[in-house]
């Protein structure tokens, strides 16, 4: 794989992540730049000052966006799949506490400053927990693609 | 070779069917993963003996002190007195011995004499009740155990410099805990050199770490239960 393909997947998560609003997920991923990426940036900042106007991708610069595009991946997997599954804890832990004190229980989250008290509730629907499920396992396929990618 | 379009196009369907509609912001995925940590905190509370059985118990209260089945949360830190909201807190008795309350994101005063925010904050039951009618602000010294609760993939070593700081300011009676989705080799380094209680990636699909957690705070409970 090349680093124009990293690059175009990249985008295409990038794009995916948008349409649903969840350009946070980018941002995080961008702005912050782990320290064993640094050699990669170095190296592609000496290829730029060295490299003729035909450049050649050199493994490096692949490597960097690999290395970028598996971020966003895990990003998308933390964020998307874990919030599922920590809703889905909540949910069984109210089922539990529910059973435990002899009544329904209910979960929610409100700001000091909402004037009318309608709290964002937990749900998670059986169907939401298959989705996430699949999503995890897409994006495993798609994370051992990328990573087989750079020889 | 490129990537599959088809693989490309199950992530998108399946991506748009997982978002839940309450919880897309980065603040809103913070407020779930207190709440999610707070939950482990009662199941630890319960298995080191919160329950009628060994003569104790576990509610949940609101600020009247009213019991509640209608769990409300802060979306922001907030003071343990407020009353603009019904949000609830935990009442755990393990039996012969104070009382405690579970607070969610409310703030607490420490040497420095300023708020510091305490995401998750187990309290001395008697002092709780005494700062909530005198309309105070907790000290860190009626604080058992507190949580520091990060929802982030890649944790910084400002992090860790911060936590170290509101632990050095929020001196607590048994122990804090530093909590994080994500994890760091450095932040850990950081951390287990200062001696300090860290967990990463301590979420659902990761049953290890939240066990080891789960034991750690019920290790907390263990020792308030000793020395009182």
């Amino acid at each position: 794989m090349t680093e124009q393909d990293y690059q175009q997947t990249y985008q295409e998560l990038v794009t995916m992540l948008q349409d649903l609003q969840l350009g946070w997920v980018i941002e995080r991923v961008e702005l912050s730049v782990p320290s064993d990426l640094s050699g990669y940036f170095d190296e592609a900042q000496r290829q730029a000052e060295t490299a003729s106007t035909q450049a050649v991708l050199t493994k490096p610069v692949a490597k960097m966006a690999q290395a970028q595009l598996l971020r966003l991946i895990e990003a998308t997997e933390r964020i998307v799949v874990d919030t599922t599954d920590m809703e889905g804890e909540l949910v069984n832990f109210l089922a539990v506490q529910g059973e435990r004190l002899n009544g329904p229980i209910s979960l929610g989250f409100v700001a000091d400053e909402d004037t009318v008290t309608v709290p964002t509730m937990i749900d998670v629907s059986p169907d939401r927990r298959q989705a996430a499920t699949e999503l995890r396992q897409f994006l495993q396929v798609l994370r051992q693609e990328v990573m087989a990618g750079v020889d | 070779v490129s990537i599959n379009a088809s693989l490309l196009q199950s992530i998108r369907l399946r991506l748009g069917r997982s978002i839940s509609p309450s919880f897309g912001t980065s603040t809103h995925v913070g407020d779930l993963y207190e709440a999610y940590i707070f939950s482990l905190v009662i199941r630890a509370a319960l298995n080191e003996g919160a329950v009628p059985e060994l003569g104790g118990s576990l509610t949940f209260r609101d600020p009247d002190d009213q019991l509640t089945t209608d769990l409300l949360f802060r979306r922001s830190p907030g003071q343990i007195y407020a009353t603009t909201q019904p949000y609830t807190h935990a009442v755990i008795e393990f039996e012969g011995k104070p009382p405690l309350e579970v607070h969610v994101g409310i703030k607490v005063i420490g040497r420095l004499k300023v708020q510091r925010e305490c995401d998750i904050a187990v309290l001395y039951r008697d002092r709780a009740i005494a700062c909530r009618a005198q309309r105070r602000i907790p000290k860190a010294a009626e604080v058992v155990m507190a949580i520091e609760c990060k929802h982030i993939e890649d944790l910084d070593l400002d992090a860790a410099s911060e936590f170290l700081g509101l632990t050095s300011d929020l001196r607590v009676k048994e122990s804090w805990f530093f909590v994080a989705s994500g994890d760091s080799a450095g932040v850990a380094r950081m951390l287990a050199n200062d001696r300090k209680e860290w967990h990463h990636q301590v979420v659902p699909g990761a049953p290890n770490n939240v066990n080891r957690l789960m034991y750690a705070l019920q290790n907390g409970f263990k020792n308030f239960q000793a020395k009182h």
